[in-house]
């Protein structure tokens, strides 16, 4: 069932059958429907997806952050052993920042304007230990200088609007890394910057995981950066996770169509006329989804298969070359066969 | 900041300075002599121009405005015809009366919205009688409250008293120090002079209280409302805050900001006194005083209460400038800092 079968090493986070529903006026979306996921202490998990796959909604369902007319409606969220789900705001209080750190898309909107950046991260120390004010302000400026912000002792008392794009996400990295928790999530934490920013903070990361073990989950768009960052990839699509395998065999010999749709559709350079791939058609909508793959309507393979169309896809797991594979893919087996013929390494 | 703060009291001053000259010559188009009413219809010419000597309208009109400004400032705020009292010592029993209670339906309004507001957010229960609540606040004739609230707290349940002014008639003022009875009882340590005086502001402030508390509570729940939508929310959740801790340390400040302007407004429309529920409760205020000046052509009562009123509200916006640029440091800094 997932890659950790294999493994005796119990994970810290494990996310099963997990499901979040909002309910809106035109019908109930599910944004995640049933959902596993495995994170182990000190690894690099990306989770990849057009927008609107369920992404964000993953991330803040793990923490209990999801909002009315939004809600978790079934599953496990298993952290450290422990059980998350029915979610009980005191328990999550104390996960939060604590056990589990988020960072969010955006940090031009996710710090408080009005307050300055020591405060801001102040308050995550302080939220789960008895620091004083003083305190809070010196470990935040300690914090300022591990993240890469220079002349943190004057700038810890500036505003977020004195802050660029890609000092306000080192700011939020120092908020995610104050109390030390075992897993980061970041939510798309270079959508909104620069190319610079982008690579600076990815570094950041990088140095985090390596020097405090801490496991990091990188939601995001760009293959790119789940190529040079992760370890070992979930692919979502329309609340799923439709393959999930070991970074370098995702590259390499991707099984379920969407995922080979999803790196074709990578821009790189093409000849002169030639037009960039890109998938036909759109994701579904999560409020009108019914029975078959939601990938068929856009699938080459699918499109026109019955079974595709009326059955849910099976699900297929099997040991590739660098660790376990799985898709839920009617054709995951044909094609995972075929690979293995190519040989490993060769490019599908 | 001290930039910030100069700025803003010398653009304050320009527009006292405007209201001053609006005032005056206001005074002076309306139809009617002044002086005609003091000496009366049957009183010679030579009375009429002596009179009118005696009050300087014979001057040119640059002369007579630079006296009015010049007295106002001293402290000379002319004589009043029409109650036979200096116009000074007049207000100066009136103003603070109307703004006792102005201040008071002023924290009833805005207490209200706020802790309403807040707990607007918590249950869909509460969210609709707040929403229809505030309805009602802003469809309620003031003086047909009044008679409802003194029907059913003071004439039926006996809870509070009955349109008597500011104290029950066997209670003596306080020294007057402030011109507030409660904050002058509570000062000289007349505590039974300080509860009469409360119950009494209570009916009147809530009447006063209502409308604008209707305004306040919609514009902050919704601002609330777009407040907890902001990242930034999430973000502080994120950190492990409790829900109603986030609502109070960021929501809260952040809602507040584009509520502070309109509030300064309600609070110095509060401060101007209320002629209608003045007239209901008998509280002797200014409201009744302008409306009576008005009709007796007392121009002199008339431009003081204009350039007093400008000044209590123009010192009420400044303020919120001020605040404004201390609770937000987007305002505060917007100049002059290193990013």
């Amino acid at each position: 069932m997932s890659h950790l079968v294999s493994n005796s090493e119990s994970p810290l986070l494990q996310v099963r059958s997990l499901k979040t529903e909002f309910s809106t006026p035109s019908g109930t979306v599910h944004a995640v429907r049933g959902v596993d996921l495995d994170v182990r202490g000190g690894e690099r998990v990306g989770i990849v997806g057009e927008s609107g796959s369920g992404k964000t909604a993953l991330a803040l369902s793990i923490l209990g952050l999801i909002d009315p007319p939004g809600r978790v409606v079934s599953g496990s969220i298993c952290l450290k052993g422990r059980e998350l789900w029915p979610f009980d705001e005191r328990r999550l209080n104390e996960v939060r920042g604590k056990e589990i750190a988020l960072v969010f898309q955006d940090p031009m909107t996710a710090l408080d304007p009005i307050q300055t950046i020591g405060r801001q991260i102040g308050e995550a120390l302080r939220s789960h230990s008895s620091m004083s004010r003083r305190k809070a302000r010196q470990s935040a400026i300690g914090l300022m200088q591990e993240v890469g912000i220079s002349s943190a002792a004057r700038r810890v008392d500036n505003y977020p609007h004195q802050y660029s794009g890609g000092m306000r996400q080192r700011v939020m990295i120092a908020v995610a890394l104050a109390n030390q928790p075992d897993l980061i999530i970041a939510d798309e934490p270079t959508t909104a910057l620069d190319v610079t920013s982008q690579a600076q903070i990815l570094d950041l990361l990088t140095q985090i995981c390596r020097d405090r073990g801490t496991a990091i989950v990188l939601i995001t768009h760009n293959l790119g950066i789940v190529a040079g960052f992760c370890d070992y990839v979930f692919v979502m699509y329309a609340g799923r996770i439709v393959e999930h395998s070991p970074v370098r065999e995702l590259f390499a010999h991707p099984v379920h169509p969407y995922t080979e749709a999803l790196l074709r559709s990578v821009p790189r350079s093409v000849a002169e006329g030639e037009s960039l791939y890109s998938i036909p058609g759109s994701p579904p909508d999560l409020a009108r989804l019914g029975r078959g793959c939601p990938f068929a309507p856009r699938c080459d393979r699918g499109r026109n298969e019955p079974r595709c169309a009326n059955e849910d896809p099976a699900t297929f797991e099997a040991m590739s070359t660098y660790g376990p594979v799985m898709a839920e893919c009617n054709f995951a087996e044909e094609r995972f066969a075929l690979v293995a013929q190519q040989g490993p390494g060769h490019p599908s | 900041m001290i930039r910030f703060a100069t700025g803003k009291i010398a653009s304050s001053l320009v527009t006292v300075l405007g209201a001053s000259i609006i005032a005056f010559i206001v005074m002076r188009v309306l139809p009617g002599s002044p002086v005609r009413l003091i000496v009366g219809a049957l009183a010679s010419q030579a009375e009429v121009n002596n009179t009118q000597r005696a009050l300087g309208l014979d001057q040119s009109v640059p002369v007579q405005y630079w006296d009015y400004i010049s007295n106002f400032v001293r402290g000379d705020w002319g004589f009043s015809y029409s109650v036979g009292e200096p116009v000074r010592s007049l207000l100066a029993t009136r103003f603070p009366a109307s703004l006792e209670l102005g201040c008071c339906a002023f924290l009833f309004a805005f207490g209200g919205a706020i802790v309403l507001a807040i707990l607007s957010l918590t249950s869909a229960w509460v969210e609709r009688f707040v929403r229809s609540f505030a309805f009602l606040g802003l469809g309620t004739p003031v003086f047909w409250l009044a008679l409802i609230l003194l029907v059913v707290f003071s004439q039926s349940l006996h809870l509070l008293p009955g349109p008597e002014g500011r104290l029950s008639l066997n209670v003596q003022p306080p020294p007057k120090i402030t011109g507030f009875y409660t904050i002058d009882s509570l000062v000289t340590g007349r505590f039974g002079t300080l509860w009469n005086a409360i119950e009494h502001l209570i009916l009147p402030a809530l009447c006063l209280a209502f409308a604008p508390f209707s305004f306040l509570v919609r514009l902050l729940r919704s601002n609330l409302l777009d407040v907890t939508r902001e990242p930034f929310m999430a973000v502080a959740r994120s950190k492990g805050v409790s829900r109603s801790l986030v609502i109070l340390r960021h929501g809260l400040p952040n809602a507040f900001l584009p509520t502070l302007t309109a509030s300064a407004l309600v609070f110095a429309e509060l401060l101007a006194g209320s002629v209608l529920v003045e007239t209901v409760f008998d509280w002797p205020g200014v409201g009744a005083l302008v409306v009576q000046s008005l009709e007796n052509k007392d121009y002199v009562v008339m431009q003081t209460f204009i350039l007093l009123s400008a000044i209590v509200y123009v010192t009420v916006n400044l303020i919120v400038d001020l605040l404004y640029g201390a609770i937000d440091p987007r305002i505060r800094l917007a100049r002059g800092t290193p990013p």
